[in-house]
């Protein structure tokens, strides 16, 4: 199916425009960034309002990509940018835009270089739409590479790391990975000239090229993915953040890494590729297992949320390695849900940090004096852990079964991980519930009620998505 | 005949700047720097324009032979000439000293380059090197009060006294065997089947040599990165941002126009070039704290990302070192836009020390600065990404498949260097106040930019029109 309206073109320039928007607009002497902010919240609005409509005419039956839009961009060497989606990506696309809506919930307050930090997750929202309605290889390593430098500023700037060269090296990290990537795309041109990213799982290659191609391939998504020896930069860079926007922002590099497995992975996987899985199956269980123990005994609740985040993405990658179709589909469902809570619940947690911070409160029994803030907050948790309240429920149960199902002591390992880290969750809501004497929170602490007013859509979103993942599709 | 010297207006118009700008300097009361700038850009323009009528026609094609090729690089030379004379005019205004004779060594070394790159006989670059070569010694003398200036004069003569006697040495060697110093007569002296002779060989070599120095490849790079930290700020940016280019073409043009039958023998002397000047380029800017000498030595690296571009001598590559070189010309004009920018209490910064928390109070200039070095080390969608992609599709179409790590590698090296920068700016507090910026730099890095956006929709407006020129170089 062709995209009548140039709609994914479109998604992925809007952003653009509202970064012009945000770069031009005026500053309030009292409110500095108040116009870029609301000028990024319009742009996201329109935005997910265009991705339903791209939902309404998607055909969900069809397992290819749809809404083909190609544009020839070089003749020499000859590459056309092309996007096209299917119902998973567009639900990543719209999670992403939820996430940083949730984000943006958090960061309303801040008056330090608002317009920038605007400028930034504008930016980042474009390349991030494009890389997920890429659809042939050089637009996915264009968006790929291009997502890490709004993503850098974002962090760099906003993410009150306190060890600045930790940021730049993790730049430089993912910087190499993408290079990686480059070499691999650059071979895949070179032997078949520029292919769709549907056709990729199916071309032959030599043994040495096979190794040399996947093996590229890999390391460039691994390296977005915090799974040992590739964890110690993100989970550097995330356990320093204290702006829910840059966390948030630095939290979805990983699933670029998971969508990028799951674009190129081909089925079955050849020979010298189930070596590879075999390996990084096993390192990402050991990973998985000592990411959520050390979330348990940790206390700080920012690396708390990082241990849960770093977890499922594991999961997701070990269910994205099975290659089965409807594992697939329930990753996709699974991580529409998986991305609202950890943004949401990220939002939450920063603002009782914040308040810890700039006006000295004990956070140990905060929620028992903010009663929307302890609403939301054990409504998030308790669907994070996996309870039905939200898609996590029934398609974690699925994608469990199926890795089950294929090694049963992986699957034991994997599932004492996820309960650890549910744990982990339930222990730091016992902490914040916990009446304490010592805590001087009162009611004026507690999140504005338009806040409050977004987080009761975004559950009533997870409890519908637990009904029917896909229930705000009306068919034409 | 009259026809003849018709063809000859675009060296006229050059060299015309010279006695009505020094007419203007002995008659005129109220002379500002801006006064000679306006008569630089007249001429420039003038010429510009009678290039582009008489493109391919040749006042003395013995000597000189203006092609489509030619053409194409001198009206990139021009433009940016103009651009810089420009902003240059702005600094002087700033510093308030007079332009003359940067504008007279200035308009003169455009004229150099201008007939360098239509020579057609070793007899012209016999000249013109030496007489660049002395014009970048007086210019490097050039209201500079530094004082490593003196030593720095003393070696910059003595290398370039040397490469111009070897330079001198391979075109005596051709004229000895020959008689003969014409570009054709040479190709068709080489093209003809015969085992080579030791001679042949040196004189390639001590005539490589010469443009290599004046190039500032590494080993023979310090000159320039010496010069560009010691010599004024416009003089800086007309070095950076024109030689490299200039150099090129002439490289391109006596590779594919003369010394083509000893492509087996060139091969691996530019890659060693390249190689070398990766590694020194890369590594040495990773150490460098002045904001000038780290771009110098940028310049250094991106000279040997050219020299890869080049070394297959095929048509797609050369136009690959082609959008590779506009590029680095666009993106290192607006680095050298923006360093007129950066000035506190009326002196130019340099360290990168010195503009900490710029970003604070000069936004664009930051977010500029940003861009043309995001934009020299490739990354996607900036335009230096187009530039990346051609030449290394070239390398994996040779498989050349060591070059493309070493390349990959070298990047991540450079990259290293300017993130460097941009944490100074972006991340750290702010550490001086700064001056006024004036509106020109504004204009210009906008009308940088735009170019940078259109190029960057439609590379086809940079490289179409560009491959059918360069098509015609073999």
């Amino acid at each position: 199916m062709n995209s009548p309206l140039a709609l994914l073109s479109l998604i992925v320039a809007l952003p653009l425009f509202g970064v012009f928007f945000a770069l031009t607009s005026k500053d309030d002497a009292d409110k500095p960034g108040r116009n870029a902010f609301n000028v990024c919240v319009f742009t996201l609005l329109a935005n997910i309002v265009l991705i339903w409509r791209i939902f309404m005419i998607l055909d969900e039956e069809s397992g290819s990509l749809q809404l083909i839009e190609r544009f020839r961009w070089l003749a020499n060497p000859e590459i056309n940018i092309m996007f096209g989606v299917d119902t998973f990506s567009l639900l990543l696309i719209l999670a992403v835009h939820l996430s940083v809506l949730a984000g943006l919930a958090g960061v309303r307050r801040n008056i330090v270089k608002q317009k920038s930090l605007m400028v930034f997750t504008l930016l980042f929202l474009s390349m991030a739409t494009g890389f997920f309605v890429a659809a042939d290889i050089f637009s996915f390593y264009i968006f790929f590479e291009a997502m890490l430098i709004p993503l850098f500023m974002i962090v760099g700037i906003f993410g009150e790391v306190k060890k600045q060269g930790t940021v730049y090296r993790f730049f430089l990290y993912n910087f190499l990975g993408a290079i990686i990537l480059f070499s691999a795309v650059m071979l895949i041109y070179h032997m078949h000239g520029s292919v769709t990213l549907e056709e990729i799982a199916g071309l032959k290659w030599t043994r040495r090229l096979d190794v040399y191609i996947w093996g590229a391939v890999f390391l460039a998504f691994l390296s977005r993915i915090p799974v040992w020896p590739f964890h110690f930069w993100i989970s550097s860079v995330c356990a320093g953040l204290r702006n829910p926007l840059a966390f948030i922002v630095t939290a979805l590099l990983p699933l670029t890494g998971i969508y990028g497995f799951i674009r190129f992975l081909p089925e079955p996987v050849p020979f010298p590729l189930n070596v590879f899985v075999d390996w990084i199956s096993i390192i990402g269980i050991v990973t998985m297992l000592f990411i959520a123990l050390i979330g348990f005994i940790n206390k700080d609740s920012q690396y708390k949320i990082f241990s849960y985040i770093t977890v499922y993405y594991i999961l997701y990658l070990l269910g994205a390695f099975s290659g089965d179709e409807m594992v697939l589909l329930n990753i996709g469902f699974s991580l529409f849900s998986f991305m609202l809570i950890f943004s949401s619940l990220e939002t939450l947690l920063t603002h009782i940090l914040r308040k810890e911070e700039q006006e000295d409160i004990r956070s140990s029994g905060f929620l028992c004096k903010t009663k929307r803030l302890s609403f939301a907050c054990s409504y998030l948790t308790i669907a994070a852990v996996g309870m039905p309240l939200s898609a996590i429920f029934i398609n974690n149960f699925f994608i469990l079964s199926k890795l089950l199902a294929s090694n049963v002591k992986m699957g034991m390992v994997l599932i004492f991980s996820l309960v650890m880290v549910g744990c982990t969750l339930l222990q730091e809501l016992f902490r914040l519930k916990t009446d304490n004497p010592a805590c001087r929170a009162d009611r004026n602490d507690d999140i504005s009620f338009p806040v409050f007013a977004f987080f009761i859509f975004i559950m009533f979103i997870l409890l519908m998505s637990f009904i029917n993942p896909l229930w705000f599709v009306i068919d034409e | 005949m009259l026809q003849n010297w018709l063809f000859l207006l675009p060296e006229t118009f050059l060299l015309t700047f010279l006695p009505v700008a020094a007419l203007v300097n002995r008659y005129r009361a109220d002379k500002t720097p801006k006064t000679f700038f306006t008569l630089s850009k007249y001429c420039l323009i003038a010429a510009m324009i009678s290039t582009i009528v008489f493109y391919n026609q040749s006042p003395l094609p013995k000597l000189w032979q203006n092609t489509a090729f030619t053409a194409l690089f001198k009206i990139v030379i021009y433009l940016v000439g103009l651009a810089w004379f420009y902003l240059s005019s702005k600094w002087f205004l700033a510093k308030n000293k007079m332009s003359l004779v940067f504008y007279v060594y200035a308009m003169l070394a455009v004229l150099g380059m201008d007939l360098l790159l239509s020579a057609a006989t070793f007899a012209l670059p016999a000249v013109i090197v030496p007489f660049l070569c002395f014009l970048i010694w007086r210019m490097l003398h050039l209201m500079t009060d530094e004082e490593d200036v003196a030593e720095v004069s003393r070696l910059y003569a003595f290398w370039s006294c040397f490469f111009c006697l070897l330079l001198w040495g391979g075109i005596f060697l051709f004229w000895n065997q020959l008689h003969d110093l014409s570009f054709e007569g040479i190709k068709a002296f080489l093209s003809r089947p015969h085992v080579i002779a030791l001679w042949e060989y040196a004189a390639v070599t001590l005539i490589m040599a010469a443009l290599l120095f004046m190039m500032a490849a590494a080993p023979f790079h310090s000159w320039l990165v010496d010069v560009i930290t010691l010599a004024v700020l416009p003089v800086g940016g007309l070095l950076t941002v024109l030689l490299p280019f200039v150099c090129l073409a002439c490289l391109i043009s006596l590779m594919c126009g003369v010394f083509l039958s000893l492509a087996d023998f060139m091969q691996p002397v530019l890659l060693f070039f390249g190689v070398v000047s990766l590694i020194v380029g890369a590594l040495s800017a990773n150490g460098e704290t002045n904001l000038r000498r780290l771009f110098a030595f940028s310049t250094v690296y991106n000279l040997g990302f050219m020299l890869f571009g080049i070394v297959s001598f095929k048509t797609v590559a050369l136009l690959g070192a082609f959008a590779y070189t506009v590029i680095y010309v666009l993106s290192m004009a607006g680095i050298y836009t923006v360093f007129l920018g950066l000035k506190s209490r009326g002196n130019y910064l340099v360290c990168v020390d010195d503009i900490g928390g710029l970003s604070e109070v000069k936004p664009y200039l930051s977010a500029a600065l940003l861009i043309f070095m995001f934009s020299l080390i490739g990354v996607p969608p900036f335009l230096g990404f187009v530039g990346r992609l051609s030449v290394i599709n070239n390398l994996i179409v040779d498989e050349r498949w060591l070059h493309v790590v070493l390349l990959m590698l070298s990047l991540l090296f450079m990259a290293n260097a300017y993130l460097q920068v941009i944490r100074k700016i972006y991340f750290s507090p702010l550490k001086n106040s700064f001056d006024r910026t004036d509106k020109a730099i504004y204009i210009c890095l906008f009308i940088n930019l735009i170019l940078v956006v259109i190029s960057l929709l439609n590379p086809g407006y940079l490289l179409h029109d560009a491959e059918l020129v360069l098509s015609g170089a073999f």
